[in-house]
């Protein structure tokens, strides 16, 4: 039976939160907390983060590996240029770098690294005084591509997603944010909330209406033909 | 079309780059973690052992209630505040509530052990016995708070402001809740002014000032 952090203070192992709280205070070994939380089901990334967090350095390339091309991707349709998004890419990692030693084994790590990527990429822009944040959006393609690409294809597939993305890009912040990281990015609703710092059923409700508002300039660009 | 994927040199670069500095582990974090954590209490223990704890005047029930229930409440702050495993934190809505609801809960518990003791309700006092308690609790509250933002400084990408306040509302919860231990006075104006009220200040606070420290701190010119 797994041990909760609460019994490594004597505390009842119903209140495990409580336990890591007092956690903060020094109150266990790192090692005992690890132990306590490396039987949890979860990605490669985070038990690799895990242990980098316990010292073991070797670890770090793997976390790299497992969540650079994900992370890279995002960051592109982000900011749209791949020199900025390996830019964001390289702080977003050494921030984790920095904080490593405050990673709970047990802890999802891509939420958190996604979080860390956003944030960089909102700091940047509103540094770099920019009237709008940037967004792609090329889901919508497969029509075009489906048949041969004649000139009159390829303005009507990038009419379509001007269209998609002029709209996306009207829409309230944490609508195209919910959007883009469930739909575009795959990522559960439970991480983007976590992400977003929202709850679940805002996540829902707003990726929800992103979609239905996207449905939209699809129905309404099928009018006008 | 291929995905893009981030050059080689970069991944060469970052991982040299994290040789070349090295991070605190999860160990050198908790060592470090237990002196700012003995400083947090050093005010507390200073009242303590200056005014001593004990009734004083207030019908011991009264004090014992509402002692055990200020603490039952900086107990369950603190365990949300901090306990969540989520690198994130808990998530706002969570930590909304609870900078909200901490002085709330306090100022119940106070109500409740006013309303089972109705003698103490009324009480005349100046406002000089207010602002001692106010800064008594200004005293032991500070410390925690700023040893908690120190230790987490720089590290929320999501929502530094209310994580910040609802740390101030952990640090003024036990800051009331040592202001309680060593207070002779009762009243409702009085446990509002002077042991209430701090708990929202240092919620206010930690809003303000959590919103800044707490805030991920991006590397400038990270190439």
């Amino acid at each position: 039976m797994p041990l909760s952090a609460g019994a490594t203070f004597g505390a009842p192992s119903v209140f495990p939160a409580l336990g890591r709280a007092f956690s903060f205070f020094g109150g266990a070994s790192a090692a005992t907390v690890a132990s306590v939380y490396e039987e949890g089901p979860r990605s490669r990334a985070s038990l690799a983060m895990a242990r980098y967090g316990r010292g073991d350095d070797a670890a770090f390339a793997e976390v790299y590996d497992e969540l650079s091309p994900r992370l890279f991707r995002y960051l592109v349709r982000l900011t749209r240029e791949e020199a900025r998004a390996e830019d964001l890419l390289q702080q977003t990692f050494l921030q984790m770098h920095d904080a490593r030693g405050r990673f709970l084994p047990g802890a999802d790590v891509v939420p958190w690294a996604y979080a860390i990527a956003r944030r960089l990429f909102i700091d940047g822009t509103r540094r770099r005084k920019r009237d709008h944040l940037h967004d792609e959006y090329e889901d919508e393609r497969s029509a075009a591509q489906n048949t041969a690409p004649s000139g009159e294809a390829v303005a009507s597939a990038r009419e379509l997603s001007d269209a998609l993305r002029t709209r996306l890009d009207a829409l309230p912040e944490l609508q195209r944010e919910a959007f883009r990281l469930v739909r575009e990015e795959g990522l559960s609703i439970a991480e983007a909330a976590e992400i977003l710092g929202v709850t679940q059923a805002a996540v829902k409700l707003r990726a929800h209406r992103a979609y239905e508002s996207l449905r939209d300039v699809l129905a309404e660009l099928g009018e006008e033909r | 079309m291929t995905a893009p994927l981030p050059s080689a040199e970069l991944r060469a670069r970052i991982l040299a780059k994290t040789r070349e500095a090295p991070s605190p582990t999860r160990a050198e974090v908790s060592k470090k973690r237990i002196p700012l954590a003995l400083g947090a209490l050093v005010p507390a223990i200073v009242v303590v052992a200056l005014l001593g704890l004990g009734p004083k005047g207030r019908p011991v029930e009264l004090a014992v209630l509402v002692s055990l229930g200020w603490a039952a409440v900086a107990m369950a702050t603190t365990s949300l505040a901090l306990g969540s495993r989520s690198p994130l934190g808990p998530s706002r809505p969570v930590l909304g509530l609870l900078a909200a609801s901490a002085p709330i809960l306090q100022l119940s518990i106070s109500a409740l052990g006013m309303a089972l003791f109705p003698d103490t309700w009324s009480g005349i006092l100046g406002p000089k016995n207010h602002a001692t308690c106010m800064m008594l609790s200004a005293f032991m509250g500070a410390a925690p708070l700023g040893a908690m933002l120190f230790h987490l400084r720089g590290l929320d990408p999501v929502s530094p402001h209310v994580r910040g306040a609802a740390l101030g509302a952990t640090a003024g919860a036990w800051a009331g809740t040592g202001a309680m231990l060593v207070c002779p006075h009762h009243g409702a104006i009085h446990v509002l002014v002077g042991h209430v009220l701090p708990v929202v200040l240092f919620t206010l606070a930690g809003l303000v000032v959590g919103g800044r420290v707490l805030a991920l701190q991006s590397r400038a010119n990270a190439r």
